[in-house]
């Protein structure tokens, strides 16, 4: 899957800005698909969009495909879901709230780091 | 002409079932691929085809380019080690010619066999058409549907 480099995709918003909330994990779906290591990493409001109950119910247009399935085909090209530790506190989350598609809680130094390694950062 | 259910398979060509692709032989150790009539029904209406650049060398089930529709977006993965010695431009420009022309005017692209490469897994005839009906059943797809202008 990391034949190419690694992508790195940042999301801080989230349910508020509905119409917002697909392109990240397509974006991400592809840089997968195209033999890139992918990773999301969800802060502030963003962490939102990974728990549990949410996705579900959140397309980006009235009518469109529901968030929960971008999330899932994103996942299925083998890209890894990450939230930070603090916006969890943030919003009064634990480990427990998360959609089994996320891959676990990181910190800050964890965020820099992958974002130094990245060949493309991308910030939603 | 092979056919299952409106889906047509060229007997002149080898496939590769999973990855839903065919293969020409074009004799000068290179081969054509592109995406089966099979892969094209299943992806509707064409978007955008984008393969990687000439010269790129790509390994067994890499991608050797993404192709989006207006409902599904995907690799088209390589059978084989290979390296691409061309890129159909014309479909990187239009990619309906590949729900159009799968097979003639559709190529993707052209690839030389990395050395060592195994095509084992390339099948034809009744194997080819066996793996497909199999493959269809597995992936509930009824019929290939055919835009106006298809040529088979």
């Amino acid at each position: 899957m990391d034949d190419e480099g690694l992508v790195t995709v940042f999301v801080t918003t989230g349910p508020e800005t509905e119409q917002r909330c697909a392109t990240p994990f397509y974006m991400a779906n592809m840089a997968a698909i195209m033999d890139n290591e992918a990773e999301m990493i969800f802060q502030i409001d963003g962490v939102l969009l990974m728990k549990k109950g949410v996705a579900e119910g959140l397309t980006a247009k009235e009518g469109g495909k529901k968030i929960i399935d971008f999330i899932r085909e994103a996942k299925e090209a083998g890209v890894e879901m990450k939230v930070c530790s603090a916006a969890l506190q943030l919003h009064d989350m634990t480990e427990d709230d998360l959609i089994e598609e996320c891959d676990g809680v990181v910190g800050a130094a964890y965020m820099v780091d992958r974002g130094l390694e990245s060949k493309m950062v991308l910030y939603y | 002409m092979g056919e299952i259910k409106n889906c047509f398979l060229p007997d002149d060509l080898s496939y590769h079932i999973e990855y839903n692709v065919w293969l020409r032989n074009t004799g000068d150790g290179t081969f054509d691929l592109g995406m089966t009539d099979i892969a094209q029904s299943m992806a509707g209406a064409m978007l955008h085809c984008r393969a990687k650049k000439v010269g790129k060398s790509v390994k067994t089930g890499k991608s050797l380019a993404t192709v989006e529709s207006g409902k599904w977006v995907g690799p088209v993965k390589s059978p084989f080690a290979c390296e691409i010695v061309a890129v159909n431009e014309e479909v990187a420009g239009d990619a309906t010619i590949l729900n159009k022309s799968p097979y003639k005017q559709g190529w993707i692209v052209k690839v030389k066999l990395a050395e060592g490469a195994d095509t084992t897994s390339l099948v034809t005839g009744d194997t080819a058409i066996a793996g497909f009906t199999a493959y269809m059943a597995e992936h509930e797809l009824d019929e290939c549907i055919h835009c106006e202008g298809f040529d088979g």
